[in-house]
């Protein structure tokens, strides 16, 4: 993934003070099962079981969404091993695969890691098996939940392996249509539409008008606070906000009005009936599907010639 | 008896949140908390060292994508993946259709999912050490059985080249999708704050 100089460098910071890094590079000793190229296994000094593992990445990764798919996909297929491994040496019927991302899941060391936990029927570990807690008391709010995960999870999917996932694209417009979006979800938007991302961080000011304005947009941002979605997404990309572009388009809007008002909203006027030209046949605005390459390639041109507008 | 999960994933009622040829995701209607997604084999597996490279990583992958979406649609400051495999419960217990659990954490959850450690002497787990040192050779065994278009075996060099290549071609591009991933996500970042 990409990252600013800064987060780099706290990335190298943390690197350089983890314990896993260490042990990895060997200036701490532990109890090594087995090591390759890209993993090391040792044991957890504070084992829930006898015979409890940690399969731990060499290459230092805060949390697994960091891994790139590749890596995974190694790390996948030998962790099965290494719960046949647990299995097989400690002789257990079965065993435990955990994963705590972030602090508040348990992980006490920054350096992802997965641990193995051969278990057997009296060890005691309860805590590991869900509680039977009733979670859809609220149905309606279950229901709403449901709904919004199924969209974030094919959105993922589609992002990591560039295909639409298979089944529901038909079931997908009805949530869709139906449910008010919340602001996350338009961040969310932003985010997976690159020319509007660009939109966004090139010409942010340009983009607030346009989102109220635009025959598609503005339904979705219909009664939203477009300037905090265009702040937190300026935000997450670590830009604050833009007072530039905004003096500039003072600049510009001061020197059309000496040009004469009139001059100015008529342009604006037509440049408006262009971008809705050019955007008149898209209606997925929430998920791109197949076709996207196209639609998007329209957005783009279109949003040229807003970005060209306010530029 | 009949399994649970196999009758959780039969019902039209079930809130599915995924569903694929060999995968169906579920909104954990019973469990540890709001928003936790149980992902399932479709077929009724017990035994996760019987899958196949590909229904291994196609299941964790899947479970690694519903990790991320939780991440994003729910914005908690953790999850946990967590698998409980084999016959733990004893055979009696008619509970071990493969299952991974996803669970989104906040700090103040008052959810504890975290073991007493066991109190081992050094000799002890030099002992367990042993054990299970004496078994790893199957890690490479294995690796090298299953995995023979990665590693330079001599042998069917053509074969293999092809197979390498295509391989190495579908690693870029997922690798391509990743990064593009990065560019737009950034829950993740959060975590780069932290310093072990």
């Amino acid at each position: 993934m990409q990252l600013s100089p800064e987060q780099q460098k706290m990335l190298e910071e943390q690197k350089a003070n983890c314990p896993f890094c260490k042990i990895i590079a060997g200036e701490i000793p532990a109890r090594k099962v087995y090591e390759n190229e890209q993993f090391l296994i040792v044991l957890d000094i504070n084992p829930a079981t006898k015979g409890h593992m940690l399969v731990v990445p060499k290459e230092h990764y805060p949390i697994l969404p960091f891994m790139p798919m590749d890596a995974q996909k190694k790390l996948f297929v030998m962790l099965r091993d290494v719960m046949g491994l647990a299995q097989h040496a400690m002789v257990t019927r079965g065993s435990t695969l955990f994963i705590a991302n972030g602090q508040a899941a348990g992980q006490n060391v920054n350096h992802f890691m997965v641990h193995v936990i051969p278990r057997d029927k009296n060890d005691g570990l309860y805590e590991l098996h869900p509680k039977q807690e009733d979670l859809a008391s609220d149905a309606e709010e279950f229901k709403k939940l449901g709904g919004t995960l199924k969209n974030t999870i094919r959105t993922v999917i589609q992002r990591a392996t560039g295909k639409a996932p298979p089944g529901g694209q038909p079931q997908l417009t009805q949530p869709t249509q139906s449910r008010e979006v919340s602001e996350d979800e338009l961040i969310n938007v932003i985010e997976i539409n690159k020319p509007l991302l660009d939109l966004v961080l090139q010409q942010p000011e340009a983009f607030k008008k346009v989102a109220l304005q635009h025959p598609q947009l503005k339904d979705l941002f219909k009664g939203k606070d477009v300037g905090k979605i265009v702040d937190k997404v300026l935000e997450k990309h670590g830009k604050t906000k833009q007072k530039e572009g905004g003096k500039k388009e003072e600049k510009q809007e001061k020197k059309q009005k000496k040009d004469g008002k009139e001059n100015k909203e008529k342009e604006v006027e037509a440049e408006f009936e262009d971008v809705k030209d050019a955007l008149g046949g898209d209606k997925e605005e929430k998920e791109p599907k197949e076709g996207e390459e196209k639609e998007e390639q329209k957005k783009e041109e279109s949003l040229d010639d807003i970005a060209k507008l306010f530029g | 008896m009949t399994c649970k999960a196999c009758e959780l994933i039969e019902n039209k009622e079930t809130l599915k949140v995924y569903e694929d040829d060999t995968i169906v995701a579920v909104l954990a209607s019973k469990g540890w908390v709001k928003g936790q997604v149980d992902v399932f084999t479709k077929k009724h597996e017990t035994e996760i060292t019987k899958l196949d490279d590909e229904g291994m990583t196609h299941f964790l992958q899947t479970s690694a994508h519903v990790a991320s979406a939780v991440f994003e649609a729910l914005g908690p400051q953790g999850t946990n993946v967590i698998i409980n495999e084999g016959n733990i419960l004893g055979e009696e217990n008619n509970d071990n259709h493969l299952c991974a659990h996803i669970v989104p954490r906040k700090f103040e959850d008052n959810l504890n999912l975290m073991w007493k450690p066991k109190t081992m002497d050094d000799e002890e787990k030099d002992k367990v050490l042993e054990k299970l040192k004496d078994k790893a050779f199957a890690l490479d065994q294995k690796k090298g059985k299953k995995e023979e278009k990665g590693e330079n075996r001599e042998g069917k060099e053509v074969a293999q080249q092809d197979e390498y290549g295509h391989e190495k071609k579908e690693g870029k591009d997922s690798h391509e999708a990743h990064e593009q991933k990065g560019e737009k996500v950034d829950y993740r970042l959060k975590h780069l704050m932290r310093i072990p």
